[in-house]
C-alpha cells in the first residue's frame, strides 16, 4: 500500500524541481526577441519596496519572464490551439497559407478617436493652405492587409470595416487624395507580409506609384531591388509563433544610393538609411531607418524639393523610392513626436506635405490631433 | 499569490513542499502558518495581513472565552462572546467590502458628496472571516473542542490552499487533522492528481472560455446566438475557474494530509435549481444553511417563515459574492426559484421527462450567470434583451466562426462538466489495469501543457520597438 502514489509523487516533484531550479540557475535573459520587450531580471530587494508590494510584483514578473523554456512553451501552446482548430490566437488571425492578420474588431474601435483625427487632418490642411499656399498637400491612407489577403481569413472571421472609413478619408477637403485602397484590392502581387502587419516592397512600391501618378512625379524604376533577407518573421508571427509559419522576404532598393544619403536625428548625422545590423536580428523590418524615431531628416536625394512626411512605421520602407523625387525628406512619426508640428512648418518651407498613415493608426492613435494642431 | 502563476508553482509551492517534509512533524503546522501568512498572503498585500492576524487572534481568544465561561456555567457570557465574535468579523468584512456601496447609495439618495474610501479589498476576507466565524459558532454549539494551541488555530485560518478562494473549511471538518495527521504517498499522489486537474481546468478551459466571453461582452449588440455563446462561455469560465481553484486547494491540502470536503459536484448536470445549489459552491451553501438558515428556524416554523428565511439566506448569499446590486439580484433570483420549486415546481419536474428538467435547469443557470456577470444594470438589461431579440438578428458569419473555431473547447467543456471523464477513467483502470507509470506520465504531460498555457497569460509581445 505504501508503494501506491510514490511514482506520481516523484514525477510531480521532478517537474516542479526542473522548472524551479532550471529557472533559478539558468542565466537571466534581459530581452525577448520574440516579444520585442525587456524581460524582468531579479529585482533589488528594499524594505520600502517590500512593504509597498512592489518588490513582490517584480519577482512575480521575474518568475514568469525567466521561466526556463518560456519561448518553447509559448510555441507549444500556440501549436495545440492551432491544432484544435482555433484560428485566432494571441490577438491575430492565422488564415490560409499561414497568413497572419491583425485581429481588430469593430467592437475594438472607438469612432470618436477616428472622427477627431479626421477633423484634425482637415484643419491641418486648412491652416497650411493659409500659411504656405505654395505647398502641395497629399493624403495617403494605408489600408490594412485584409484589402489584399481578406480571402485567406478563416470563414466568418470578422475585422473592423475599412471601406466606410476610407470613404470618410477620401472626403477630406484641402489636399489631393491618393487612392491606394482600390489599387491594392485589384492587384495580384503579394502586397503585405505573411507574418507582419507592414506592406512588402511591392506594396510600398505600388503605393508609391499611385503617389507619383497623382503628384505628377517621375516614377523611380522598379528593377533596383536586391534581396535583404528571406528569413523575416514579423511581429504578428510573434504573437502566435507556429514553427511551420512561412518566412517573409525583405528587399532593399538601390543600396548604393541609399547608403549615401545623410540621416539627421536631432544633432547626430550619419550616412545610409539601411541599418544592416537588423537583418541579423529578429526585428528585420527595422533595417529601414533603424526603427521608429520622432523626427528624422534624410537628405542627399536625387530629386528637388523638400517633403514633410507625417507617418507611422509603413513609411520607412517607402522612403527609398521617395528619395528619387526629393532632395530631402523629413519624417515625423505620429506615435513618438510629442509636440505640435507648427514648430516645423513655421520655420521650414516644404515643397510637399504628405500624410501617410495606416488605417489602424488612424482609428487608434489619440495623439494625431495634438501633432497636427 | 495566484495559484496559476510561475512564482506560486515554482517558487512558493516548491519551497513549502521541500521544507514541510524535511521538518519534524511538530513544527509542520508552524511552517504552514508562517509560509501562508508571510509568503503567500502578505506577498500581494503586505499590510493587510495584519487584518487577518487580528481576525485569527480575535477568534482564538473568543473560542477560549466561550470554553471558559461554559465551564463556569455562565451561559449568558458565552452567548455574549459569540455575538462579539460574529459582530466583530462581520464588521471587518462589511467595512472593507461594503462601505463604498453604502456611501454611493447614500450619495444618490440624499444627494450628498461623501467621498469614497480609497481601500483595496483584502484578499480572501470573505472566506477567512466566514471560516473563523464557523469556529466560534461551532465552539458555542459544542460541536468541537476549543483549540488551545494558537499555532494550530492560526494554521487553520491561514492555510494557503483554501485561504484565497475556498472551499470554506469548517473547523469541525479539520479539527482532528490539525492536531494530528498522517502524510502518505497515497494521499500525496491523490493530491497531485487534483492539483494538476485543477490547474488544467483553470488555465486551459476557464481562461479560453473567458477570452470568448470578454470579446462578446464588448460587442454593442451581438446577434442572439452570439449572445448565447457569450453567456455559455461565461458559464464555463466561472465553473472551471472556481472548481479548478477548489481542485487545486483540495489537492494541495491532501498533500499535507488534510482532507477537505468537495466544493463542486458536477453542478451543470442538475435537474433542478434545488439540486444545482447542492452541487455548486457546496461549502458556502453549507455555511449559510448551518449558521443562518437553521438558526433562523429553517423549515420548522411554518411555511411563511420558511419562505422568509429562504429569502434572507439567498439575499445574503448573493450579496456575499460582491458589493454590487446585481449580486443581490442574483441571490434573490435563485431564492425565488427555490421557493417556487419547494412549493410546486419540483413535483412538476418529476412528472416530465428528465431531458426537460435538464433544459429547464441549464436555462435558468445561464440566465443567472448573465445577471452575475453584469454589474452595470444597463448592460445587464441590454444583454438579456439580446438573448431573445437582437437588432443584429439571430446570427451572422462571426457566430459560426465562434462556434467552429472553438469546437474543441466547447467539446472539452461539455465533457468535463459531466460524469463522463470519471466513468471512462474507471473503465480504463478496471478493465485495462493501467499501471501507475502510465497515469503518472499522463499527469506530467497534462501538467506541462498547463504550464504552457499558464505562461501564455504573461506573454506580451510589444509591437513598437522598446517603448
Amino acid at each position: 500500500m505504501k508503494r501506491k502514489g510514490i511514482i506520481t509523487t516523484l514525477s510531480f516533484l521532478l517537474v516542479i524541481a526542473f522548472f524551479s531550479l532550471g529557472t533559478l540557475f539558468t542565466p537571466d535573459r534581459t530581452f525577448s526577441d520574440n516579444e520585442n520587450r525587456g524581460l524582468q531580471t531579479f529585482p533589488k530587494i528594499s524594505l520600502s519596496g517590500v512593504v509597498r508590494g512592489e518588490t513582490q510584483s517584480l519577482i512575480n514578473d521575474y518568475a514568469s519572464d525567466q521561466l526556463i523554456f518560456r519561448d518553447g512553451l509559448i510555441t507549444l501552446k500556440t501549436c495545440l490551439q492551432y491544432a484544435s482548430g482555433k484560428r485566432d490566437i494571441g490577438g491575430v488571425y492565422i488564415g490560409k497559407g499561414y497568413q497572419y492578420v491583425d485581429k481588430l474588431l469593430e467592437s475594438d474601435i472607438n469612432d470618436t478617436t477616428f472622427n477627431n483625427n479626421l477633423s484634425a487632418i482637415e484643419l491641418f490642411f486648412d491652416s497650411i493652405t493659409e500659411s504656405s499656399p505654395k505647398t502641395n498637400l497629399y493624403l495617403l491612407p494605408i489600408p490594412t492587409s485584409t484589402v489584399s489577403v481578406g480571402e485567406t481569413l478563416p470563414k466568418g472571421a470578422q475585422v473592423f470595416s475599412q471601406e466606410s472609413r476610407i470613404e470618410k478619408l477620401k472626403a477630406i477637403q484641402g489636399a489631393k487624395y491618393i487612392d491606394v485602397y482600390n489599387e491594392f484590392a485589384k492587384a495580384e502581387k503579394v502586397l503585405y507580409y505573411k507574418t507582419d502587419p507592414h506592406w512588402t516592397n511591392d506594396g510600398a512600391y505600388l503605393a508609391y506609384s499611385q503617389f507619383c501618378a497623382t503628384a505628377k512625379k517621375d516614377l523611380a524604376p522598379y528593377d533596383l531591388h536586391t534581396l535583404g533577407s528571406d528569413e523575416f518573421k514579423g511581429t504578428l508571427y510573434s504573437k502566435a509563433p507556429l514553427p511551420y509559419a512561412k518566412n517573409d522576404s525583405i528587399l532593399l532598393y538601390d543600396r548604393t544610393a541609399c547608403d549615401n544619403y545623410t540621416v539627421t536625428i536631432g544633432q547626430t548625422e550619419s550616412k545610409g538609411i539601411y541599418k544592416y545590423d537588423y537583418l541579423n536580428k529578429k526585428d528585420k523590418y527595422s533595417v529601414f531607418l533603424g526603427g521608429n524615431q520622432a523626427l528624422v531628416t534624410v537628405s542627399g536625394g536625387e530629386g528637388k524639393g523638400h517633403l514633410l512626411l507625417i507617418r507611422d512605421s509603413f513609411a520607412s520602407s517607402i522612403l527609398p523610392y521617395l528619395m528619387k523625387n526629393y532632395e530631402s525628406v523629413s519624417l515625423v512619426d505620429t506615435r513618438y513626436f510629442t509636440s505640435s508640428l507648427k514648430q516645423l512648418t513655421q520655420y521650414n518651407k516644404y515643397t510637399d506635405i504628405l500624410i501617410m498613415l495606416g488605417l489602424k493608426n488612424l482609428v487608434e492613435d489619440k495623439t494625431i490631433p495634438i501633432i497636427l494642431g | 499569490m495566484v495559484f496559476s502563476s510561475s512564482i506560486f508553482m515554482f517558487g512558493f509551492l516548491a519551497a513549502v513542499l521541500t521544507l514541510y517534509f524535511l521538518m519534524p512533524k511538530k513544527w509542520r503546522n508552524l511552517l504552514l502558518l508562517i509560509f501562508s501568512l508571510f509568503f503567500f498572503y502578505a506577498w500581494d498585500m503586505p499590510l493587510y495581513s495584519f487584518i487577518m492576524i487580528f481576525s485569527t487572534v480575535f477568534d482564538y481568544f473568543n473560542g477560549l472565552a466561550i470554553g471558559y465561561y461554559r465551564n463556569k456555567g455562565n451561559k449568558k457570557a458565552t452567548k455574549a462572546v459569540l455575538i462579539i465574535s460574529v459582530v466583530g468579523n462581520l464588521a471587518i468584512l462589511c467595512f472593507y467590502k461594503y462601505t463604498n456601496l453604502f456611501i454611493t447609495g447614500i450619495n444618490s439618495i440624499a444627494n450628498t458628496g461623501i467621498p469614497l474610501l480609497d481601500l483595496a479589498l483584502p484578499i480572501g476576507i470573505s472566506f477567512y472571516t466566514f471560516q473563523t466565524m464557523s469556529y466560534t459558532i461551532d465552539v458555542y454549539l459544542d460541536n468541537c473542542s476549543v483549540q488551545k494551541n494558537i499555532i494550530n488555530f492560526g494554521t487553520y485560518v491561514t492555510m494557503f490552499p483554501q485561504l484565497i478562494a475556498g472551499p470554506i473549511v469548517r473547523y469541525v471538518d479539520v479539527e482532528r487533522e490539525l492536531n494530528s495527521r498522517k502524510e502518505t504517498f497515497k494521499d500525496f499522489g491523490y493530491g497531485v492528481k487534483r492539483l494538476v486537474y485543477g490547474l488544467a481546468k483553470k488555465v486551459i478551459l476557464a481562461n479560453s472560455a473567458g477570452a470568448i466571453w470578454d470579446e462578446i461582452s464588448q460587442m454593442q449588440n451581438p446577434p442572439v446566438l452570439t449572445a448565447w455563446i457569450g453567456a455559455i462561455a461565461f458559464s464555463f469560465q466561472i465553473f472551471f475557474d472556481f472548481s479548478g481553484y477548489s481542485d487545486m486547494a483540495i489537492g494541495m491540502g491532501r498533500m499535507f494530509g488534510f482532507k477537505f470536503l468537495e466544493n463542486f459536484n458536477l453542478p451543470y448536470i442538475s435537474k433542478s435549481i434545488t439540486e444545482f445549489w447542492r452541487r455548486w459552491h457546496i461549502s458556502l451553501g453549507t455555511w449559510f444553511k448551518e449558521y443562518v438558515y437553521i438558526p433562523l428556524g429553517g423549515n420548522r416554523k411554518g411555511l411563511k417563515r420558511q419562505i422568509l428565511n429562504l429569502l434572507i439566506v439567498w439575499a445574503l448569499t448573493g450579496f456575499w459574492h460582491g458589493a454590487s446590486w446585481n449580486y443581490l439580484l442574483w441571490g434573490l433570483y435563485f431564492g425565488l426559484i427555490l421557493i417556487l420549486e419547494k412549493l410546486f415546481l419540483l413535483k412538476w419536474l418529476q412528472k416530465i421527462p428528465t431531458v426537460f428538467s435538464h433544459i429547464y435547469s441549464i436555462f435558468l443557470i445561464i440566465i443567472g450567470w448573465v445577471i452575475f456577470a453584469n454589474e452595470n444594470f444597463a448592460n445587464l438589461f441590454s444583454y438579456l434583451k439580446n438573448l431573445f431579440c437582437s437588432p443584429a438578428g439571430f446570427s451572422d458569419g462571426y457566430t459560426l466562426y465562434l462556434l467552429i473555431s472553438n469546437i474543441v473547447l466547447w467539446g472539452l467543456a461539455v465533457v468535463f462538466s459531466t460524469a463522463l471523464p470519471k466513468k471512462i477513467s474507471e473503465i480504463i483502470t478496471k478493465k485495462l489495469h493501467i499501471c501507475e507509470w502510465v497515469k503518472a506520465l499522463g499527469l506530467v504531460i497534462l501538467l506541462i501543457i498547463s504550464i504552457a498555457f499558464m505562461v501564455g497569460e504573461s506573454y506580451n509581445p510589444f509591437l513598437y520597438f522598446r517603448f
